[in-house]
């Protein structure tokens, strides 16, 4: 097995790195090539109506010379390979190359399995909870409009749009039709929230917990509202076509990052998505009566 | 409070197995945050046109809870 980089972002600076010898610190697996200056945490939403040439997962996503992909082991169903864009996402691919290569993700587990929507794992606790990004903290939503919940896509579960290192895996494979129509009911939905939260901030007192809680919901579906709208704009018929034929959850579109997308092992994520759960500590049904292990995250690069 | 809430969304949702309330611990100033689950494909159902279920079922949460001299927000998620 080949040796690769430590962190993807290295592939952008690959084009300066020649220069100066970029191959051979390509053969360091926990150490930054020289020089190479890694991508700051994102610490606002940052969204990219993406009119470009690149598709994202919503062309084909197949794997060619350069391309980076994570190999997802999950102990005893086998490989999810999966296409990594860290052109598009920069700081999320990093980070999970990081989290990746640190060993983190090494036995952690799939604790939520949730047919015809996604399964989810990585939490520190096994249970949803704890964990940190490969900085220690927490970074904003990196939104690139290309990149949409396809099934198969890989992306990062969020609390009021902050991420960590938790991530989970599109399972629906039914096709939908509208995707559109579910920007715009939750889009919507967003907004009223944030005005509704608007017109509830005056009745508290400046610097009081709630006022700040309500603040950030504010923000935050200030932020959705920005996402999904992105999105809602940038609908076009390749978009409805993919979604047509090959599922997603569109209504998550602009509100988490997508970072990859399945290329290999889509009956694996299948079979994961047909465990027996029970109820969690909340009472949903998505927690696998038999824990579901991921032995490693290997990170490659296509040569 | 919590009964209130389930009452509401379970005459609006297909699948009322899958209606699930987490409530979060009082935050300091007593300000308690109900978490509503419903399944992916109620999401619609229960945020309604320009989101005014939903608008409608934080006015009625609030409401109820003056009665209770709680304070409540009501996060759909």
């Amino acid at each position: 097995m080949k040796n690769f980089i430590r962190n993807i972002s290295a592939l952008s600076v690959c084009a300066v790195m020649l220069l100066s010898g970029c191959s051979s610190a390509l053969e360091s697996n926990h150490a930054y090539p020289e020089g190479y200056v890694p991508v700051q945490p994102v610490t606002e939403i940052s969204i990219t109506e993406d009119t470009s040439e690149f598709m994202g997962n919503t062309g084909d996503v197949t794997l060619e010379k350069g391309d980076t992909y994570a190999v997802i082991r999950v102990k005893g169903y086998g490989d999810i390979k999966i296409k990594l864009f860290p052109e598009a996402v920069p700081y999320a691919v990093q980070n999970f190359i990081d989290l990746a290569n640190s060993g983190y993700y090494d036995g952690k587990t799939f604790h939520r399995v949730i047919s015809d929507f996604m399964i989810q794992g990585a939490s520190l606790n096994g249970d949803g909870t704890g964990g940190t990004d490969s900085n220690g903290g927490e970074f904003k939503c990196e939104i690139n409009t290309k990149l949409r919940h396809y099934y198969g896509a890989l992306c990062y579960a969020s609390a009021m749009g902050s991420n960590t290192c938790q991530f989970y895996i599109v399972n629906n494979k039914t096709s939908v039709n509208d995707p559109a129509l579910q920007y715009q009911t939750y889009g919507s939905y967003y907004a009223s929230s944030a005005e509704q939260y608007t017109e509830m901030l005056g009745q508290y007192e400046e610097g009081s917990y709630e006022y700040d809680l309500i603040q950030q919901y504010i923000r935050y579906y200030n932020d959705s509202v920005a996402g999904i709208g992105a999105m809602y704009n940038t609908t076009d018929e390749t978009v409805k076509a993919k979604y047509a034929a090959q599922g997603g959850v569109p209504f998550l579109d602009g509100g988490y990052v997508v970072f990859g997308q399945t290329v290999e092992g889509f009956d694996v994520i299948d079979k994961i998505s047909a465990v027996e759960v029970a109820s969690n500590a909340a009472g949903e049904a998505s927690s696998p009566v038999k824990e579901i292990t991921i032995e490693k995250v290997v990170i490659r690069i296509v040569d | 409070m919590k009964e209130l809430l389930y009452a509401m969304v379970g005459e609006l949702v297909e699948d009322e197995s899958a209606i699930e309330i987490t409530v979060d611990e009082p935050k300091e100033d007593g300000t308690i945050v109900y978490h509503l689950h419903v399944a992916p494909n109620d999401m619609g159902r229960v945020i309604g046109k320009q989101g005014r279920i939903a608008k409608a079922i934080r006015t009625i949460m609030r409401a109820g809870a003056v009665r209770h001299s709680e304070k409540v927000m009501v996060e759909i998620d």
